[in-house]
């Protein structure tokens, strides 16, 4: 309802203003009238919202006080025949002042304090902007530097340099995905976060994926497989947001492994008609109990288990969550304490016949 | 005789490191803001231009608008972080022929600037069509 009224004075003030007053003016004529059969002073309340809210307090007030004078107007208080009368309407006026200005107090309490929320969510978004432009300008350089380093690297094939560029190249993977991760959420927290869908071809931006994250899963001796379907799968969606969906499941899966476990990354068609994929990753980490499992993806959240196993914010599930409910998806979870997990979600496949050819998506 | 590129970005590191991923092959010239930019692109015609969006002074958008004053015709390229995705987007009507977020990997800068010379020479500058390998970075160019 707030927002249809502040569409209706658009912004003007004086509009808000004049409205205002008008409606005062016809409550009180009203309330003039007929007082003594009805009571009709709860309509006041609309007046003086309007003028505290587009106005200001001293509005707000100013109509209040106008409002008991209306009432003081009664020929009883002036032509008293009894003391009684008398009292009794002075009495009403101090009701009605009270009433009225704590309404109008209220009233700018809540302008104040949503104003305050405002600039605060405006600082704290204009923030994430500046520290995610500094982070993303900073990972530029230096996975940048990374890759010409590497190029021109006169002892190339040296194994310790090997693994120092690969493990130089795993941090500088981890820390994008962190700083995609906050601002995708304050991109969604601001609810200005849409996506754009087109044909993505899932098992290579898969296997892209489990490339970057190889060596990690070569330090911890973690038994990585992919099972893919021979064909290309064509699903649409969203590149970055689908990048970000299965890196931060294929992230968290090798977080959560214990050294010599096993991770399955695994895409399948459901079978059904149309064409549906579903999207695995399996672990045989450290798994979830089932009342951890309702709080996972809400944000923030961590298992006692998680925080001792590995670091993070606990923001991945919550995103991958998000991303997916923009594409009409979910993620899904099974699993069981102490015998690892499964996230998996289902996506639309598209025919491959699409007018985007496949051979330049796989590329890509 | 080698291309000419411009790069132009507010942060002297990224600067340095595109640099050195082109200037093998290439004729590479760095500013640092608007003017200076404007300067080069004048005198020396680049054929191609990475021109970031945010920088102190003088924006990259504001850039991309005067570099048409300057008569010369560079296919430009813009760098953006992606938290202003909108601005980006907006560029494409303003005459980039596509953007890039930060982070970047070398070698799709390396193909974006391959492409576009390839196209230069052959003749038919500018936007191009659907397939061709960056294809990805341009989201809304292409429908």
């Amino acid at each position: 309802m707030f927002r249809r009224i502040n569409y209706f004075f658009n912004g003007t003030r004086p509009r808000a203003i004049l409205t205002g007053i008008s409606l005062f003016l016809v409550v009180s004529a009203s309330d003039y009238y007929i007082r003594n059969e009805i009571s009709i002073d709860v309509f006041y309340f609309l007046p003086i919202f309007i003028l505290t809210w587009y106005g200001n307090w001293r509005w707000g007030l100013g109509a209040a006080v106008a409002g008991v004078f209306v009432w003081l107007t009664d020929e009883r208080l002036f032509f008293a025949d009894s003391a009684d009368n008398f009292h009794i309407v002075l009495w009403n006026a101090v009701v009605r002042l009270a009433f009225f200005s704590t309404v109008a107090f209220l009233i700018n309490l809540l302008k104040v304090v949503l104003a305050r929320e405002r600039a605060v969510a405006k600082l704290k978004s204009a923030m994430i902007h500046t520290v995610s432009h500094e982070f993303n300008n900073a990972l530029t350089g230096l996975s940048a530097g990374l890759f010409l380093l590497k190029e021109t690297d006169q002892a190339a094939g040296d194994a310790t340099r090997d693994k120092v560029y690969m493990a130089m190249e795993a941090s500088q993977h981890k820390l994008a995905l962190y700083v995609k991760n906050i601002l995708n959420e304050a991109r969604m927290a601001e609810g200005r976060f849409t996506i754009e869908k087109q044909p993505v071809a899932l098992r290579e931006l898969a296997a892209g994926t489990v490339e970057s994250v190889r060596e990690l899963v070569r330090q911890k001796e973690i038994k990585l497989s992919l099972e893919m379907p021979e064909k290309p799968v064509l699903v649409s969606a969203d590149r970055e947001a689908l990048a970000l969906v299965v890196s931060n499941l294929v992230g968290n899966a090798v977080k959560y492994t214990k050294p010599g476990g096993e991770i399955t990354v695994r895409i399948e068609p459901t079978g059904a008609t149309p064409g549906k994929v579903i999207f695995s990753v399996e672990d045989s980490g450290i798994g979830i109990s089932l009342a951890d499992l309702k709080k996972i993806t809400t944000g923030f959240y961590r298992t006692l288990e998680g925080q001792a196993q590995a670091e993070g914010f606990g923001l991945g599930l919550k995103i991958a969550n998000e991303l997916l409910d923009l594409h009409g998806s979910r993620l899904e979870i099974s699993s069981e304490k102490g015998k690892g997990s499964r996230f998996f979600f289902e996506l639309p496949a598209l025919p491959a016949d699409n007018r985007h050819s496949l051979e330049h998506l796989v590329k890509s | 005789m080698k291309h000419k590129i411009l790069i132009v970005d507010d942060e002297e590191n990224i600067l340095l490191v595109v640099k050195a991923a082109f200037v093998s092959n290439y004729n590479v010239f760095t500013a640092t803001e608007g003017e200076t930019a404007l300067e080069i692109i004048r005198r020396e015609k680049p054929s191609f231009v990475f021109l970031d969006i945010k920088m102190p002074g003088m924006s990259g958008i504001k850039v991309l608008e005067k570099i048409k004053e300057t008569g010369a015709k560079p296919v430009v390229w813009m760098l953006t972080g992606d938290e202003d995705m909108e601005m980006a987007l907006a560029t494409l009507e303003g005459g980039a022929s596509g953007y890039i977020t930060k982070p970047f990997e070398v070698e799709r800068l390396r193909a974006v600037v391959l492409n576009a010379l390839e196209d230069l020479e052959k003749g038919e500058k500018g936007r191009s069509e659907n397939d061709k390998p960056w294809h990805v970075e341009k989201k809304s160019g292409e429908e």
